[in-house]
């Protein structure tokens, strides 16, 4: 029952991704002309999309859809590229450091804490005339990382009193090595598990956006398909929610799989305790 | 105590920077925006730097910058005529011309101390330029008779003479001694007196009116305050080229009134009109920013009105119980509600682990369904109801797998394998773990308070719920800087509180913590 609902999870997520890397040659064959879903020519068109969306004959739902699809995976990788990498950073200096980017790095976490996240991301989205998916990405993934350095850092600082990493210290490695050796490795659960969460914390942020009618001009998100001003159409908004309720759940499926897969397998490896286990949710 | 104390401190500084932030991003958005620029005189405001001035600007350099425009401009019309080489002039030069103009038009008496004495400095035909520019300030002071009577040469020699003869009475004294006796009597010989001084008498008249009509100032019987204060507004009035002027018969509250909004303006203007000296020039750089024009706005505006009338700490003040209201739902009634699910998931063989997770599930597919069918709930009642019922649910589920796992973690224990040993009930075992297992999900309440600010937002905004969120979403959708800082201060506020409440509840949960940082120091 729980590999089903691992793979139902990868499957759906996997067909995202398809759809938004084929999302050209299936517009093509759509027979849609543009981006925007103008043209209802076409197998895709006059089948599938023509029943969803019968009383507006000049979008077509699928096209708009398979867009929006593609621009969300875009903005979650772009998050997820951007997030990771840069919590990752934050989070190992303030562990190693606490004095001087620890300090920093609490603070970060209060002015973040502060804001609720739609203010602060709808006053990007105000703010910007040309909203890009990039600058929407990087918003998002700055934002986030403040998170992420948090977990980091801890993880860092609880793994720099452990055992091996003395002993490696007194063998003499320099502290580039033991973090590139023995700290780096054992971030990797955490940030699998941080990477399912950032990826549903972007498409949250998105859905609220949309959903309230501050989405980013000019972008065209699942999100964005949530505002029904720019899209009454029923068949849109439904289908949109549809793939961000579907990807949700697949990315909480799939987030604490990863992590606790990784850190079984490193524990079956070392035949050792792990701390991890203490907040294992099985 | 000193873990409040800590927080409470930061908290000033947190607010400062979240109001930089929004502000930044805000500011962005507002580059373009004519509304920054309404009243701001010689200087809009949107072209000030954001935040720190490296360039502070008082009289002295505004009009000297202007003086220095107009010269040139003349300057290079006259070499245009000589030559006739058929050079394409600047497009842009006339309208830097106009406006410089019109900044010396509208500084006027209170730039020519520092202005007619550098005037030698200019060619001849840029100080005749400046010389012209200057004679609709020479019309309102009095000693011309008409802009257009006198070529620039005459203007030159105009300008001149009043540098020689009457240049030596542009002090503080002679101001303060015009506008008093302006105040006490409107005769010809004392409005002469005062519009010979032009602008350069406003910051006298100005303090003047703000000590007349202080609520709190001993009340002279031989001067009646509304008479003079209305004399004083007619003066700046006239100097200003605004029509705030108080009606025939008004009363006292009403001409008070009309000081707000008079010394309001001046709070905004007064820097084109005073020269920088002392503390002034050091906090300038700070000062003469649009970030500091802003939030000296809304110090003397008190954060503005929104755009239906209503002043925005009034709308605070009304609309924040609703939202504060819909937010301890979900903190409070929330993580009680996911500590006390998550303790019996634990506790419970039938009723743990997957079934959590089925929950969680069905929720997620339930919340999107209610909040876009929520608009379709007649009733207000029903739909604060099921508004609560949602931050309850949301409320629960970010707390609900926290409390399970740590309570997992909690039945390794050795003291709670003895209880079982002994017979405990796995409800009995649950309710003794309850205070420590709860430790985790109280930590979280206040990471997760922007998260639950931003659902409460949402949830009012689905609902048609009045409270904060739908006017934040309609004042981000319109770049009202005053909300949108003022909901980020109030949500500052909020979050710290949460905080403390947080830190106090932990150190009731679990003692250890505080010996520890008391044993710290």
């Amino acid at each position: 029952m729980r590999n089903l609902g691992r793979a139902i999870a990868i499957s759906v997520l996997t067909s995202f991704v398809l759809a938004a890397i084929f999302s050209d040659w299936l517009l093509l064959a759509s027979g849609t002309q543009d981006a925007a879903g103008v043209g209802t020519s076409g197998f895709f068109a006059s089948g599938l999309a023509a029943q969803l969306d019968s009383q507006n004959p000049l979008t077509t739902p699928l096209a708009e859809w398979l867009w929006a699809t593609r621009q969300t995976v875009a903005l979650g990788l772009v998050t997820l590229a951007l997030g990771l990498p840069l919590g990752g950073l934050i989070g190992t200096l303030a562990g190693t450091q606490p004095r001087l980017f620890g300090i920093a790095l609490t603070r970060a976490v209060e002015l973040t804490g502060a804001l609720p996240g739609l203010i602060l991301v709808g006053l990007w989205c105000v703010g910007s005339r040309t909203p890009t998916l990039f600058g929407f990405g990087a918003m998002l993934a700055a934002i986030r990382s403040v998170g992420t350095a948090r977990l980091v850092a801890e993880h860092v600082r609880q793994t720099l009193v452990q055992d091996f990493a003395l002993a490696a210290r007194a063998l003499g490695a320099t502290p580039s090595h033991v973090l590139s050796w023995h700290i780096w490795p054992t971030l990797r659960p955490l940030l699998l598990l941080e990477a399912s969460a950032t990826a549903v914390y972007a498409l949250g942020i998105d859905a609220a956006l949309g959903f309230v009618g501050l989405a980013p001009t000019g972008l065209s998100t699942w999100g964005a398909l949530l505002d029904r001003s720019a899209h009454p159409g029923a068949a849109t908004t439904l289908l949109a929610l549809g793939c961000i309720v579907a990807a949700t759940l697949a990315l909480n499926t799939l987030g604490p799989v990863a992590r606790w897969g990784k850190e079984r397998r490193r524990q079956a490896r070392s035949g050792g305790f792990s701390t991890l286990d203490a907040a294992n949710p099985r | 105590m000193r873990e409040a104390l800590r927080r409470l401190l930061w908290l000033i500084p947190t607010m400062g920077a979240v109001t930089v932030l929004a502000f930044w991003l805000l500011a962005r958005a507002l580059d373009g925006d004519a509304r920054q620029s309404q009243d701001d005189g010689a200087r809009s405001d949107a072209q000030l730097p954001l935040f720190v001035n490296l360039e502070p600007r008082g009289v002295r350099e505004i009009v000297w910058d202007a003086a220095e425009s107009i010269a040139k401009d003349a300057e290079q019309r006259s070499s245009d005529e000589s030559t006739s080489d058929g050079r394409e002039r600047d497009e842009l030069a006339p309208l830097v011309r106009a406006r410089a103009d019109a900044v010396l038009q509208m500084i006027g008496g209170a730039g020519l101390p520092y202005l007619l004495p550098r005037l030698d400095a200019l060619s001849p035909v840029g100080r005749a330029a400046v010389a012209e520019a200057l004679l609709p300030v020479a019309v309102r002071m009095g000693i011309a008779s008409s802009a257009l009577a006198y070529t620039p040469a005459e203007a030159s020699e105009l300008w001149a003479r009043f540098s020689v003869e009457r240049l030596g009475d542009f002090k503080p004294a002679a101001a303060r001694r015009a506008v008093s006796r302006y105040a006490l009597k409107a005769t010809d010989l004392r409005s002469n007196e005062l519009f010979e001084l032009d602008t350069f008498a406003l910051e006298e008249l100005f303090r003047q009116q703000a000590e007349l009509l202080d609520p709190g100032a001993t009340s002279d019987e031989a001067r009646d305050p509304v008479a003079t204060a209305s004399r004083l507004m007619t003066a700046a009035a006239r100097l200003l080229g605004k029509d705030w002027v108080l009606a025939p018969g008004a009363s006292l509250e009403q001409a008070r009134e009309l000081n707000q909004r008079w010394q309001n303006h001046w709070a905004l203007v007064r820097s084109n009109f005073v020269v920088l000296q002392g503390v002034e020039r050091l906090v300038a750089p700070f000062f003469q920013t649009r970030y500091a024009a802003w939030a000296r706005q809304c110090v003397v505006t008190r954060f503005g009105v929104l755009n239906d009338g209503q002043s925005a700490l009034g709308a605070l003040r009304s609309r924040s119980p609703n939202t504060i209201f819909l937010f301890l739902v979900g903190l409070v009634g929330g993580t009680f509600l996911g500590i006390v699910i998550g303790q019996l998931a634990a506790a419970s063989k039938r009723f743990r682990g997957r079934r959590i997770r089925l929950l969680a599930k069905s929720a997620t597919f339930v919340l999107p369904v209610l909040l876009l069918q929520a608009r379709h709930l007649q009733s207000v009642t029903l739909r604060t109801v099921a508004g609560c019922s949602l931050m309850l649910l949301i409320g629960g589920l970010l707390v609900v797998r926290q409390q399970a796992a740590n309570r997992e973690a909690q039945r390794n224990h050795g003291w709670i394998f003895a209880y079982r040993i002994l017979g405990a009930s796995p409800l009995l075992a649950a309710w003794r773990t309850l205070r420590i297992s709860s430790n985790l999900a109280i930590s979280a309440l206040a990471p997760q308070s922007s998260t639950l600010l931003t659902c409460v937002f949402v949830v009012e905004f689905a609902f048609g719920l009045d409270g904060i969120g739908p006017t934040t979403i309609a004042a981000l959708k319109a770049r009202d800087p005053s909300w949108i800082i003022l909901v980020t201060v109030a949500t500052t506020c909020l979050v710290g509180a949460v905080h403390l409440a947080s830190d106090v509840l932990l150190a009731r949960l679990d003692p250890r913590r505080s010996y520890s940082l008391h044993d710290e120091g």
